[in-house]
């Protein structure tokens, strides 16, 4: 019988909470590389620092560039004087939050993962990435400071499962970030816009760049219900019944879509990137959108 | 719309719960079905919804429609709602049933019980006393009773009426007029057949109208009378059986058909009826060939439920039994000059011969007897002959130089001695042609050939009575056949020879029309119907005409009453005796002057049956409620969204099948693959290549040994020689064939099942056919346990058990220069994974063929362990006493003992003897 699965987290101290994520980690790690090795056979190629590799352009010389740097014997080949620009060695930060708000433990039973497993899995999949590239990356609001390598892997993933993040609201004062950071938000935003759009200012006055992920169920897209029936909260004891949800469905569709453009609009009005991706869609998808435009920003 | 007028309520004020149905209407329209629920993230967004269609959930209207039907079905049902009510008597008197159940009711059975079913619900709702009469005819004396019934007895009575299979008698119903009078304002309904003898009637018209002065008479009876004819005695002609069938005056038949059925129902000849309009009798014959004659076994008019239209046959209308006597069977090297064979050919066509001696065929109760020429019988012989004709026998007796010159009894006329030639040498007669038939005799109608003559004859003494006991003579006078009277029984003589010795009777077609007409004295059964007898009943027709094996109160037949008998419920039509023998009594041979009975002579109100029955309609109506009810729930389930998706339920169920399935195809543990195949794959897998067999003991351990070791040997076999030998099979001796399996290996455990019959044909085969057993006791360690000599071990006893009835020759221990030992390995011992044990060979020494080859080893060194090796190639069992050598010995022995069986004795050949022996470094 068709019922929604629901993770009724408030009943798990959060020690049990930790092990059981914990036993789901090793799978979700294993799809994350799955994820990721996908991609590093694509066309991108690896920005690792090697030898003579990180030539970036070159470019003519200005009244500003230091004579040393000069590249004599490009210039000597051409009519002006080239300098040789290498390639920025300081490496991009990228701060992950993965929300781990209640509405996210959810699955209509019509997916396999919930939001937030489906979450979980692209953050490690991107940390995982950036890892391999050497970026340096953190979790927002849980780890201290961004990092990059092995080690700094284990940890994200070592507080990826064992708390929750902070809120939308907190992200404030999470972190201190550094300007020129790239903040991941990932999470299905059912919270009010202006929270959010408070949110992204703060990130977007700090000078960082940002991708939004808008994760969904399907049936919240949808609301494929029929008939009289009683909608629960998942955060709260709220329920709400409704005589015939096919009567609706065209209305709540217009609501949620309206929801999701708004934050569209919002990340297009300060440049970030946005995409929207329902569970019942590979998460590669999403990650794909997510590794395109990271590597966009040219790190 | 009929079956709507005949529907009416036995509680009708129930009816106006009707009037509540607009209550349960409003009721269930402001009860809205309970809504499913689910857990939804995106509560915002449905608070952000305009809230006016949150309210709208009501009842669809079909669905209130769906619960109001219900509610009315089951207010209807509580009503009692009831068809085809009869109509109100409004006579609140006893009742008094009269109730044909004689065999002419049973056509009309439905009808008549459907009426009488719903009289006594009827009355027994009305609280009325019931009393029931049944008109079929009383035996031993009994008399009509009157008891009174009380509602559940009658109502019992209605359910288990049955019609019998003996005609109704009205004439001792008057007895009860007495008893009727006494009754307080009765009324008397009479169901009647409609068919009947006016014999059976008389009594009946002053009867009825003596009821006619208590209370009203009411008569059913059929619409229109209609009846199956009667089938009475059938009388064989030739191939032919005339039947003769009869119709109650008055009664219409539809065309049917004749059926002669076997004793396992199956038809042997069928034709139609049909009966000219106004006839009422009319005779089908049956074609029925000699040789399916004797199985026949019933006659019946093809749907007529009625046992008057169903003739058993027994034994009498069987083929005539005939015994030959055939004492002395020497000189069978010439079968034209041996009267036997005459008399064989002459009573084929219209006998079942029996032969034997005297003394055996009267044994057999044979009724008629032909013996050829004979001299004077033993003295006791002819005593229990003559006893044996006086109580019905025939005896035929043919003339000969020995009866010539015989002076014995049993002989219808007083003979001369010596015989009389017509043609001999010192004689001018001309051999006698046949004269006519005299009237008495029962030849007369056979037409007599002209080149019929007689050479020579014995000739009777002349007495006054020789014309009335001669049945046929020659021309001039003198007797050729004569026979008497004796006792119950006849003796008949032929004066002349049953070979051509004499005459050239034998030779004739007249000839076997005479033996013929004599067989038709004889009583043709195994049995003299004559002899008294008392015979139980057997299987008895009830009154549909179908054999049961009740008997109930029945009497014994007496085989001497048959004439006089009268079928009652002592008597009733069946048959009598055992299944080896019995008698047939069928309504038909009685007298089938039955007639529709002319209703207009008495004085009632008369009624037809009615076939409709009453129905109660409060199950239907309840059983539809709750279907609907279950409807209901189903369509509200869906309504709320409770119903599993389609999809899920399938894959669901999928899995399960699939899980259970699995399982039960999972192998037990069998020893192997090949254990698993069956049939025609088990037999191709051992044809198509060599193999070597083991026998399946019950013990599966045993069984996985047996298995592995052969597959070892057969390993060696394909790395050593050039036996290509595939994976062993197992055999399982009571059902696999053997033939294939050039050498099987024979594990005994002591708990060896018996062998079958059919195991022992199929070893003794095996062995026949050059196959060699290995036996293998397994017991060598266990040597010590029984002194040495394991003769006395449970393996060694369950062996000799299993061996005793084989065809086993005398064995050996193998002998030094046996081919065992040099079939392909040099080897004087052969340890198994025990050594020391004796191994027994068949002494093939005086044996021709079969290569001599050995068809039995017995040992007791368990081969199969030191063979057995696993699936990766590691050996299971220590060897005891155990080292490298005494496995390759084992193997060794296994090799020869499998070339020993495939090549025979070659090696024994001297051809080889000097390669051996340099061999042997001599």
């Amino acid at each position: 019988m068709f019922k929604p699965r629901r993770v009724t987290a408030s009943k798990l101290d959060d020690r049990n909470r930790a092990e059981r994520l914990a036993q789901t980690l090793p799978p979700l790690i294993l799809a994350a590389e799955h994820i990721v090795n996908a991609f590093d056979m694509g066309v991108h190629g690896r920005r690792r620092a090697g030898t003579g590799e990180d030539f970036w352009q070159f470019k003519r010389y200005g009244p500003d560039d230091s004579a040393a740097s000069i590249d004599w014997r490009q210039s000597a080949k051409r009519e002006h004087v080239y300098i040789r620009q290498k390639e920025q060695e300081t490496a991009e930060t990228v701060w992950i939050w993965r929300d781990g708000s209640p509405t996210m433990d959810f699955t209509s039973g019509r997916t396999e993962d919930s939001k937030l497993a489906r979450a979980t899995l692209i953050s490690l999949a991107l940390a995982l990435s950036l890892s391999k590239s050497g970026e340096k990356f953190g979790l927002l609001g849980q780890t201290e400071k961004a990092s990059t390598g092995p080690a700094s892997f284990n940890r994200f993933v070592g507080r990826i499962t064992e708390l929750d993040g902070p809120p939308l609201a907190g992200l404030n004062t999470a972190n201190r970030l550094s300007n020129k950071s790239t903040v991941v938000m990932i999470s299905d935003f059912l919270s009010d816009l202006e929270e959010i759009t408070a949110t992204v200012r703060h990130f977007v006055n700090l000078g960082c760049n940002g991708f939004i992920l808008h994760i969904a169920d399907p049936v919240e897209v949808d609301l494929p219900y029929q008939g009289r029936t009683r909608f629960l909260s998942v955060a709260n004891d709220d329920n709400l019944t409704l005589g015939r949800v096919e009567a609706v469905r065209e209305e709540y569709q217009t609501l949620f879509e309206a929801h999701r453009s708004a934050i569209a609009k919002l990340a297009e009005n300060v440049s970030w990137d946005y995409a929207f991706h329902r569970t019942d869609k590979p998460a590669g998808d999403a990650f794909a959108r997510l590794y395109a435009a990271l590597n966009i920003r040219g790190k | 719309m009929a079956a709507l007028m005949s529907l009416s309520f036995l509680y009708p004020w129930v009816l106006t719960a009707l009037l509540a149905l607009p209550l349960i209407w409003w009721l269930l329209r402001i009860v809205p079905p309970q809504p499913k629920s689910v857990i939804f993230p995106a509560m915002r967004f449905l608070y952000g919804l305009k809230k006016d269609e949150q309210s709208s959930a009501t009842t669809p209207w079909w669905l209130l429609l769906l619960r109001l039907v219900i509610a009315a079905l089951i207010i209807l049902a509580i009503a009692r709602p009831v068809l085809n009510l009869p109509e109100q008597q409004n006579r609140s008197g006893e009742m008094v049933l009269i109730v044909d159940d004689g065999w002419t009711s049973a056509q009309s059975w439905d009808g008549l019980k459907a009426t009488l079913t719903k009289l006594i619900n009827d009355s027994t709702r009305q609280g009325r006393q019931i009393f029931v009469v049944t008109t079929s005819r009383r035996g031993g004396g009994a008399i009509p009773s009157l008891q009174p019934l009380a509602d559940q007895e009658a109502l019992g009575i209605a359910a288990s009426l049955e019609p019998k299979s003996w005609p109704s008698d009205y004439s001792d119903l008057s007895l009860l007029l007495p008893r009727l009078e006494t009754l307080d304002n009765p009324e008397f309904i009479w169901l009647s057949s409609g068919i009947s003898r006016s014999a059976d009637l008389s009594g009946l018209q002053d009867f009825l109208a003596a009821l006619n002065d208590m209370g009203p008479v009411t008569i059913y009876r059929q619409e229109t009378v209609v009846a199956a004819p009667i089938i009475e005695t059938p009388k064989f002609d030739g191939d032919k059986l005339n039947i003769p069938l009869s119709l109650p005056t008055g009664a219409t038949n539809t065309d049917s058909v004749l059926t002669a059925r076997a004793g396992n129902g199956q038809i042997l000849a069928s034709a139609p009826v049909t009966f000219p309009e106004g006839e009422y009798s009319a005779i089908v014959a049956l074609n029925v060939p000699n040789r399916i004659r004797n199985d026949i076994r019933r006659l019946e008019i093809a749907n007529s439920n009625n046992a008057g239209a169903v003739f058993l046959l027994d034994q009498r209308w069987q083929r005539r039994q005939v015994g030959l006597v055939t004492s002395d069977s020497s000189q069978v090297d010439q079968p034209l000059l041996n009267e036997t064979h005459y008399l064989r050919k002459a009573l084929e066509p219209f006998f079942d011969i029996t032969g034997g001696t005297i003394e055996e065929l009267l044994e057999e109760k044979q009724s008629l007897i032909a013996l050829g020429d004979t001299a004077n019988l033993p003295e006791g012989v002819e005593r229990t002959l003559g006893d044996w004709i006086a109580k019905g026998g025939v005896l035929i007796r043919f003339a000969g130089p020995k009866l010539a010159n015989s002076t014995g009894a049993l002989v219808p006329v007083e003979l001369r001695s010596g015989n009389r030639s017509l043609q001999g040498a010192m004689s001018w007669n001309q051999p006698a042609p046949l004269g006519p038939i005299p009237r008495q005799s029962p030849f007369t109608g056979l037409s007599i050939p002209k080149d019929v003559t007689v050479t020579k004859q014995v000739l009777a003494n002349p007495s006054p009575d020789l014309l009335d006991k001669t049945w046929a003579q020659l021309e001039d006078g003198t007797p050729l056949v004569t026979a008497a009277k004796s006792g119950a029984g006849w003796i008949v003589l032929f004066h002349t020879t049953a070979s051509p010795d004499w005459s050239n009777l034998a030779l004739s077609g007249l000839f076997v029309e005479m033996l013929r007409e004599i067989g038709n004295l004889g009583q043709y059964v195994n049995q003299n119907l004559a002899e008294q007898q008392s015979l139980p009943p057997f299987q008895l027709l009830n009154g549909f005409g179908r054999l049961t094996t009740e008997t109930g109160v029945v009497d014994p037949l007496n085989t001497a009453d048959i004439g006089s008998l009268s079928l009652n419920e002592r008597h009733p039509p069946g048959l009598y005796g055992n299944e080896n023998f019995s008698i047939a009594i069928n309504i038909g041979q009685f007298d089938a002057a039955y007639s529709v009975v002319d209703m207009t002579q008495f004085a009632a109100t008369f009624r037809y049956f009615e076939r409709s029955s009453l129905v109660d309609l409060l199950l239907p109506l309840l059983l539809t409620a709750l279907l609907l009810v279950m409807i209901d729930q189903i369509i509200s389930l869906h309504l709320q969204g409770r119903l599993p998706a389609l999809g899920k339920v399938s894959r669901a169920s999928i899995f399960i099948f699939a899980v259970s399935f699995g399982l039960s195809s999972i192998p037990g543990e069998a020893p192997a693959q090949e254990a698993n195949l069956g049939g025609d794959a088990k037999i191709l897998a051992a044809t198509l290549d060599t193999r070597l067999g083991y026998i399946l003991t019950q013990d599966r351990t045993v069984d996985q040994m047996s298995h592995d070791g052969l597959a070892g040997l057969s390993r060696q076999l394909r790395n050593r020689t050039a036996v290509e030998a595939e994976d062993p099979l197992p055999i399982d001796i009571e059902q696999d064939e053997l033939i294939f399996y050039p050498f099987i290996y024979w594990p005994i455990t002591p708990d060896f099942p018996p062998l079958s019959e059919q195991a022992i044909l199929k070893l003794n085969d095996y062995f026949k056919g050059g196959g060699t057993v290995l036996f293998d006791t397994r017991n060598q360690n266990a040597a010590g346990l029984y002194g040495i000599d394991l003769y006395n071990s449970p393996e060694n006893t369950r062996l000799r058990q299993l061996t005793s009835r084989l065809d086993i020759p005398r064995v050996q221990q193998v002998p030094p220069d046996h081919v065992l030992t040099r079939a392909f390995y040099l080897m004087q011992t052969f340890p198994g994974r025990y050594d020391g044990g004796d191994v027994w060979i068949e002494d093939t020494s005086g044996i021709q063929g079969n290569d001599g080859v050995a068809s039995v080893v017995i040992g007791s060194n368990d081969w199969a362990a030191a063979w057995a090796i696993d699936s990766d190639g590691r050996y299971q069992a220590a060897t005891l006493p155990g080292n490298e050598r005494q496995r390759e010995l084992a193997y060794r022995f296994g090799i020869n003992l499998v070339m020993y069986t495939l090549t025979g004795n070659y090696k024994s050949d001297q051809v080889h003897i000097p390669a051996i022996l340099e061999r042997l470094g001599q």
